[in-house]
């Protein structure tokens, strides 16, 4: 076998995205003599989901960091939260979109006199000004705000980096982690493996620490989020790696068999095919964002033989907000974000047909457990990003985006802040490892390449396909019931057993195989946790168990047990923590 | 499946589509120069490709209904 490039780097970054970004920009601030190598699988810069949302970021403005704890603790993530990491988050939220501003060159939007022009979650529109612009009446209860960052941005952090001193390997894939046996300490992260997305070739990365910030496990079932994949948490899982909440995934968007945009607000206009409005009378006095609860009532309306449901998007109260903020210039000054949201809500509305909504998953699985210093629970493995918000634990009994919009580029930035100097500390301490095998390497090329062997005629669509079947039902993923659950379970073990039929004849392939191994293993992940919490807490809904367990709040922690998932509770301390019920 | 177009004429070979795609449906052709649509089937529609195309050398037009979706198993 060709053996391929080798690199030498003392932090890598699995990933460029925004997370990865930040985490390599405060690792080469924190200790600028270590070198830091980001590695990205498409292209840094323009790759991962940060500018192709709604560029949309979470601040706190002049609320602090315990008013924003206790509103979240309460009405989001019911206690169930690591509120160490909830306070260090919350603490963080302005100075990361100071730093936004300050590594993309002034990319966050601001008034004539300079400040972040800021504007509340769901305000009302009152009035417009002289100039066109929109007047917000922000007496909303939210104890945060939101700034509006234009959507090139990440090109220029991406440049930022680089005047630095970071070094970049665009289009190469990392598929496994390296790991060595330190002589007291167990298994240490020593560095990673990936290929090149067009050619196939071998890269070695050895590094004295890893930070992995390439993405959640979405599925690929909505459009946008299609590129998290979960290759990463797939590779931290073989290499050892704990996760928490992998039950609290299944995040679902309202969206439209015509088109696969997303609709936000519509529970607040939703009607059963018999004209009555069912989503209001569920939603609470203080409802931050979309409800888990409305979306069941979609489940048990179609069940009762009430469906279609249909959303009348004029009874919207949030759409003058939304529409607002997204592709017109009527508060931000964001030219390409109105570009890039104007194309896409041109694409999708011109070709509504009917007003039938449904609940598309977005997914959002992201488990891998970190500490409040982003340190996964191996040694020498850092986390940022989506890989890694729920397995921090900050945000509790809520999937992401944790009823917070502006939270994915909060999250990240925060994440990445901190994981930066946690990884550059440790590089520092230890110093480059020496002991990784070549044939540890030759193990990863021989499971990542299988498929090019495989006389098998499956193809890796035909079995995302196959895949998304059991994801997306919603009495799958979201109304859970023990019973549901075995079968997705049963067919997810199924869908492994014929892994080894897919065939791959290029690169492109080989990747699509890698990911539907990684989305079996998260999809396992979810079902074996999902079982094992029998209750009904937050985000997390059983038709079969609907109320909290009276045991108090736990995480669920996954562990690899020789290769098998395998489950168990972790009290939350909540005694240690400053908020109590 | 999304029909993906360059104008050949149109584009520079500057790549940026290439860079701008987050999924691999756009592949790079070094001796034309010029993008190779390889996996217009996996397109989901982003337009990154052609909002940051400076020339408008690329035209993406979605088509929903050939969209991967479960359309049988969403309840």
């Amino acid at each position: 076998m060709e053996t391929g490039e080798r690199l030498a780097t003392d932090v890598l970054v699995v990933g460029g995205s925004i997370a990865g970004l930040a985490a390599a920009i405060t690792a080469k601030e924190a200790d600028p003599g270590l070198q830091v190598t980001v590695v990205e699988k498409y292209t840094s810069g323009y790759s991962g989901k940060a500018n192709r949302g709604a560029g949309i970021m979470l601040i706190l403005g002049e609320h602090s960091p315990e008013e924003f704890a206790q509103f979240y603790l309460k009405h989001i993530g019911l206690y169930l939260n690591n509120q160490t990491t909830l306070l260090k988050y919350a603490s963080m939220l302005n100075s990361g979109a100071e730093a936004i501003e300050k590594w993309s060159g002034g990319k966050v939007d601001k008034d004539e006199t300079g400040k972040f022009r800021t504007l509340k979650w769901a305000s009302r529109l009152i009035g417009h000004r002289e100039d066109g612009k929109a007047i917000f009446d922000q007496n909303v209860p939210y104890p945060w705000t939101l700034v509006a960052i234009e959507l090139d941005y990440m090109r220029e952090v991406r440049k930022y980096a680089r005047r630095l001193g970071v070094k970049f390997v665009d289009r190469v894939g990392v598929v496994d982690l390296l790991t060595t046996e330190a002589a007291q300490d167990g298994p240490r992260v020593c560095g990673a493996v990936g290929f090149d997305i067009d050619t196939g070739k071998q890269h070695v990365f050895t590094a004295a620490a890893v930070v992995l910030a390439c993405g959640n496990q979405c599925w690929r079932v909505m459009p946008m989020w299609s590129c998290a994949r979960g290759e990463g948490i797939a590779a931290a899982f073989r290499a050892g790696a704990k996760f928490a909440n992998c039950e609290y995934a299944p995040f679902y968007n309202w969206t439209s068999l015509d088109h696969f945009e997303s609709h936000m607000g519509t529970e607040y206009a939703l009607y059963n095919h018999k004209g009555e409005n069912v989503g209001l009378p569920l939603i609470k006095e203080v409802h931050p964002d979309i409800s888990a609860e409305v979306l069941v009532e979609w489940y048990k309306q179609v069940k009762a033989g009430n469906g279609p449901l249909h959303y009348r998007e004029h009874e919207n109260p949030l759409m003058p907000y939304l529409t607002s903020v997204l592709a017109s210039r009527a508060v931000h000054d964001r030219p390409y974000a109105d570009r890039f949201w104007g194309y896409l809500f041109f694409n999708a509305f011109s070709q509504a047909t009917n007003d039938e909504v449904i609940p598309g998953l977005v997914g959002e699985f992201n488990p891998l457990w970190v500490d409040e210093n982003m340190a996964t629970s191996l040694p020498g493995l850092f986390a940022a990003g989506d890989i890694c918000v729920g397995g921090s634990r900050a945000w509790g009994a809520v999937a992401q985006p944790g009823r917070h919009r502006g939270s994915g580029i909060a999250f990240a930035t925060f994440s990445g802040r901190v994981a930066g100097p946690s990884a550059a500390g440790f590089a520092k301490e230890v110093g480059a490892p020496t002991e990784m095998t070549e044939a540890q390497v030759g193990e990863v090329s021989k499971r990542f390449q299988a498929p090019a062997r495989s006389k098998g005629l499956l193809k890796p669509m035909q079995m995302v396909a196959e895949i998304q079947k059991v994801m997306q039902p919603l009495g799958n993923s979201l109304y859970r019931h023990e019973e549901r659950m075995r079968a997705a379970l049963a067919r997810v073990e199924e869908l492994k057993t014929a892994l080894p039929e897919i065939g791959a004849e290029d690169p492109h392939q080989l990747f699509g195989v890698n990911e539907c191994s990684a989305m079996l293993l998260c999809s396992e992940m979810f079902f074996k946790a999902s079982l094992e919490r029998k209750e009904t807490r937050g985000w997390f809904i059983r038709e079969d168990y609907p109320d909290p367990s009276p045991e108090g709040p736990y995480w669920l922690v996954v562990e690899n047990k020789e290769g098998t998932v395998a489950v168990s509770k972790e009290r939350v301390p909540l005694e240690q923590y400053p908020f109590q019920r | 499946m999304a029909n993906i177009i360059v104008n050949r004429e149109l584009c520079n070979g500057c790549k940026t589509c290439f860079r701008a795609c987050f999924i691999d449906v756009i592949k790079w052709d070094d001796q034309a120069k010029k993008p190779v649509i390889a996996y217009p089937e996996e397109c989901v529609h982003c337009m990154y490709c052609e909002i940051n195309c400076k020339e408008r050398a690329i035209k993406v037009s979605p088509d929903y209904q050939s969209y991967l979706f479960p359309r049988d198993s969403i309840v």
